[in-house]
């Protein structure tokens, strides 16, 4: 079986990509678009998905991904495959890369003023993400903030958002020109589908921007939009339980995380009105700081 | 003041908004919140007697940050 | 040059480092990474004062691993005051082995960027079950493994199986002996008695000889040469820092345990491929249990290939060949021949399925 090797170039990485999976090549190609190259001097890391061998080639078949030699996760349906190279990748920043504090939130700003959205899954996080990023926001980040040490600046890592379940065909509903992946079912997160954000937030995806403040979303039916501010030591509590990273680079990810609770507001929300919510950050966070 | 009872690898930070203070372990990477002000802290270190305001749960978890009075700690040392 | 031989020559001239351009290193620090060797090239870089005129690529990979390297230092030193307090009641102190005793041993080059997943200790045979229930009061348990495997490790080998810590995830693995009993070469622990030292924080370790034969057993006594270049450069950075007292040292304890000939094959391999500074008169010495010109040609073809730095990306038919021989080889040491033999049906019979059926069938699908 033939395997295509094509690259990924997404700033500050770069990927090597290499699958014998065909409809995980066309969901890339769908995707990515012109991120996906044929040729990059400097790869980060080399991934693959592919098909497991054996009998589960015919039977339930089966995708094993591959950090280089390394294999992270147990093998997956084949029809995920396109999600665990996504999770794949990520695996690859949040177990590597120590030289930022990596938060597992959204990042979406106007200009270079971000606002962060650390959330467990289930929280309408990733919903509300595609909604701003179609609706005039910038994208920096889905999954991982990449937060400079010692600063308030993020360093963009813009890739597709996935969405989940019930999200999926609203988005579909909202975005009818967007580019998404194939779905990928009954994966531990449910149904997912990959979402590539709008052409502006591609190409704004080597501009930094400082963060001027932190929303723990939370998606309620029944409640337009109620606010909390947190106390800074909530704050921090919160955000500290959805850093990747922050363990092993010690008291560097600490003092980080420190001195951007001390300059930033923290917010609970709870909302279903999307553009209430967006009224809310331009007003309170993005106009309201200097 | 506060420095010299934190346990080994142990450092804080005191928020100013006055909400709290956390503590960090740089070895194990435990990380606590306590709605204490560092003028608390100072409080519970020099206490002469137990605050019994203060939950024994949080005492176990605090006890593992910083050096408590010995008579917070002497029913707890297995922990 | 080859790749694997660039890789070699970085090692014993590090400042051949400073000729490669930003995609010459892609490939570079790929294996490196792969030999779990990135963090000790870093640091090799460092104190030839290298690191800083590395391009930016090189020097993003290295900076990563070494703050993986460092986390791991410290973590091992807590881990190990963990067990010395743990194992206090019981009047059992640990002898630390490999990776953790080169972290914990300040003054050893060889605990500098190295990294591994498990730490090792040694513990007194009749101590066994004593450590072994306090760990598991103690929040460590064993993983789940198939039977066959739990009574072949509780039978033929000289370890328990590894256990875990459930919450820090840190796997320790705890030995009795050095080199498995059924292999008929364990050596009697109480030659190592006088090879013991205790580091400044109170950890107890062997002392450089006894590190170094260990290391050298544990590196030609074996089947699996996964890390193997790791291990060779681990060797090289012991025997130079041995001195002449160090090696007289290892090569009477060589003798008493039974080990000189893997002594003549590590210093030979460390000699010939990194150049390691071997004593003459040692070298004499070791010359005696050298074998045959047709013996020694064999070996030679199997360990200059096993040895070398390894990725399939440069692996060609000679190094497979080449691991499938040290793997009999490894195995027909360790083992009297009818058990080799069942061990081999139970594992292939194993392997067979897997070929089958795919190595997925015998996991649980996770979901």
């Amino acid at each position: 079986m033939s395997s295509s090797v094509q690259y990924l170039l997404l700033p500050p990485f770069c990927f090597e990509v290499k699958t014998d999976i065909p409809f995980v090549a066309s969901n890339l190609k769908q995707v990515y678009g012109p991120r996906l190259i044929d040729s990059a001097e400097c790869p980060d890391y080399f991934v693959s998905v592919q098909k497991a061998e054996g009998i589960r080639k015919f039977y339930r078949p089966q995708a094993r991904f591959f950090s280089d030699q390394q294999e992270p996760f147990q093998p997956l349906q084949q029809q995920q495959a396109y999600a665990m190279l996504e999770w794949g990748m990520n695996w690859c920043v949040a177990s590597h890369e120590m030289q930022y504090v990596i938060i597992h939130a959204a990042v979406l700003a106007k200009g270079n003023k971000a606002i962060l959205f650390p959330a467990p899954p289930g929280s309408g996080k990733s919903t509300l993400t595609a909604w701003l990023a179609f609706h005039g926001w910038r994208l920096l980040s889905d999954e991982m903030a990449l937060i400079q040490p010692h600063s308030r600046q993020v360093t963009p890592f813009v890739r597709p958002i996935c969405l989940k379940n019930n999200s999926i065909q609203l988005a579909k509903a909202w975005f009818p020109e967007g580019n998404f992946s194939t779905v990928a079912s009954d994966t531990h997160k449910g149904d997912v589908i990959h979402l590539s954000p709008p052409e502006s937030s591609w190409q704004q995806h080597t501009e930094p921007a400082e963060i001027v403040g932190i929303v723990f979303p939370n998606y309620k039916v029944d409640t337009t939009l109620d606010i909390y501010q947190l106390t800074k030591t909530q704050g921090f509590m919160q955000f500290a339980t959805n850093a990747f990273n922050y363990g092993v680079i010690g008291t560097q990810g600490f003092s980080t995380l420190c001195n951007v609770i001390e300059q930033v507001p923290s917010f609970e929300i709870f909302y279903n009105d999307l553009s209430a919510v967006s009224e809310f950050l331009l007003q309170e966070l993005i106009d309201g700081s200097c | 003041m506060l420095n010299d009872a934190l346990q080994d690898h142990v450092i804080t930070h005191s928020f100013s908004d006055e909400s709290g203070t956390v503590f960090f372990n740089q070895v194990t990477g435990e990380t606590l919140g306590v709605s204490l002000s560092k003028e608390q802290l100072a409080k519970l270190l020099f206490a002469t007697e137990i605050d019994t305001t203060v939950q024994p749960e949080e005492i176990v978890s605090l006890s593992r940050m910083i050096k408590l009075p010995l008579f917070y700690t002497e029913s707890s040392d297995e922990f | 040059m080859d790749l694997a031989n660039l890789i070699i020559q970085l090692f014993i001239v590090p400042e051949r480092a400073l000729q490669l351009d930003e995609a010459q290193w892609v490939p570079v620090i790929r294996i490196l990474r792969h030999q779990q060797l990135l963090a000790r090239y870093a640091e090799q870089l460092r104190v030839n004062q290298l690191f800083e005129q590395l391009p930016d690529y090189a020097k993003h990979h290295m900076l990563n691993t070494e703050v993986l390297a460092n986390k791991q230092c410290h973590q091992v030193l807590f881990e190990a005051d963990e067990l010395v307090r743990l194992f206090a009641p019981l009047n059992v102190e640990p002898v630390f082995l490999k990776g953790a005793a080169y972290s914990l041993g300040y003054r050893l080059s060889v605990g500098k960027g190295r990294t591994y997943s498990d730490i090792d200790i040694l513990v007194p045979k009749e101590a066994i079950i004593a450590v072994e229930q306090r760990l598991s009061l103690h929040g460590y348990f064993s993983e789940p493994m198939s039977d066959y495997d739990q009574r072949y490790y509780r039978r033929w080998t000289h370890e328990i199986p590894p256990v875990r810590h459930h919450s820090r995830g840190t796997v320790l693995d705890i030995h009795h002996n050095l080199v498995p009993p059924v292999s008929g070469r364990a050596p009697e622990m109480h030659f190592f008695d006088s090879h013991l030292q205790v580091s400044a924080e109170g950890h107890k370790m062997l002392s450089l000889a006894g590190l170094t034969l260990h290391s050298l057993i544990h590196l030609l006594f074996n089947e699996d040469f996964k890390n193997a270049f790791r291990d060779l450069t681990d060797l090289h950075l012991l025997f130079s820092q041995c001195t002449e007292q160090d090696w007289q040292q290892l090569v009477q304890l060589a003798q008493q345990t039974g080990f000189e000939f893997e002594l003549f094959l590590a210093s030979r391999y460390c000699e010939t491929l990194l150049h390691s500074p071997i004593p003459k008169s040692f070298r004499q010495q070791l010359d005696k249990v050298r074998p045959n010109k047709l013996r020694m040609r064999l070996l030679d073809a199997m360990f200059l290939r096993v040895l070398c730095p390894r990725h399939p990306v440069i692996d060609r038919w000679p190094h497979k060949m080449a691991d499938w021989l040290v793997w009999l080889r490894g195995h027909w040491l360790k083992m009297p021949l009818p058990i080799l033999i069942w061990h081999l049906l139970a594992k292939s019979s194993k392997g067979l399925l897997v070929a089958l059926l795919g190595k997925s069938y015998f996991e649980p699908e996770r979901r």
